[in-house]
């Protein structure tokens, strides 16, 4: 299964969101996930399985899909929620 | 399952380095000279030229860098390598007083982080030390309330 964080310059909040998803991917159990990071333009929706992004890029963001919306990038509580309830969806846990 | 886990003298630490000169504590409660004056260290050091700075500004005025309030009073100031991005560093600037990005209400900022880095995979040290610090709430929230240099990197220190 693969994430992918984006945001509009590729390496600054989508980089800190990635390490953010691995740590709550390793805290809910979900293993053998590969997690990365682009910038929007430079990405394409094949690019992943699962997309995350901030509330400000949210709409920019819309044709990426299933896209995982967070208030705050770096609320590691709502990450975790967020992406353990994907993982049920996905069929991940 | 708890979502806390104890630290023990085993745990990789990574630790977040800033140079003090890069610390500065803002008094403005205009946005934008909040965060020409948080981003200057790093022109001054030449690792951004000052279009760097203009471009973030910019973005954050017509809406598309709004994206860069991560949440919790805190703004990662950065655009992408090409906008004039000479090295990789950070700066901070930690507002007196909240400032609101673009005016906008839902917008509020109390901490400026300056990032400048020349491309998407050489900092990851200091993405890592910097996500630490910023996940953490303790930390933020002894940042966001330091009145000293030597306060922010305790709080750094700590995380």
């Amino acid at each position: 299964m693969r994430f992918m964080a984006l945001c509009s310059s590729g390496l600054g909040s989508s980089f800190m969101v990635e390490l953010n998803i691995k740590k709550a991917l390793t805290s809910l159990g979900v293993t053998n996930a590969d997690v990365t990071h682009s910038d929007l333009g430079g990405a394409s929706p094949q690019d992943a399985d699962v997309f995350i992004v901030g509330r400000d890029l949210a709409d920019a963001a819309a044709h990426f899909s299933p896209l995982v919306v967070l208030d705050s990038l770096i609320d590691q509580q709502e990450l975790e929620t967020k992406l353990r309830d994907i993982c049920q969806k996905e069929g991940l846990l | 399952m708890p979502h806390e886990q104890p630290r023990t003298e085993s745990s990789p630490v990574t630790v977040l380095t800033i140079p003090e000169h890069r610390i500065r504590f803002l008094e403005s409660s205009r946005w934008r000279e909040a965060v020409r004056e948080t981003l200057s260290p790093l022109v001054e050091d030449k690792l951004a030229e000052p279009r760097y700075v203009e471009t973030i500004l910019d973005s954050v005025a017509d809406g598309s860098g709004l994206y860069m309030d991560l949440g919790h009073g805190i703004m990662l100031a950065h655009s992408r390598p090409e906008n004039g991005a000479l090295g990789t560093g950070l700066s901070l600037g930690i507002a007196r007083q909240p400032v609101f990005l673009n005016n906008a209400a839902d917008h509020a900022i109390r901490q400026i982080w300056g990032l400048c880095a020349t491309d998407s995979h050489t900092h990851q040290e200091t993405m890592a030390g910097l996500a630490a610090v910023l996940v953490n709430p303790e930390s933020r929230d002894q940042i966001a309330s330091a009145r000293t240099v030597s306060d922010v990197l305790t709080a750094i220190a700590a995380a």
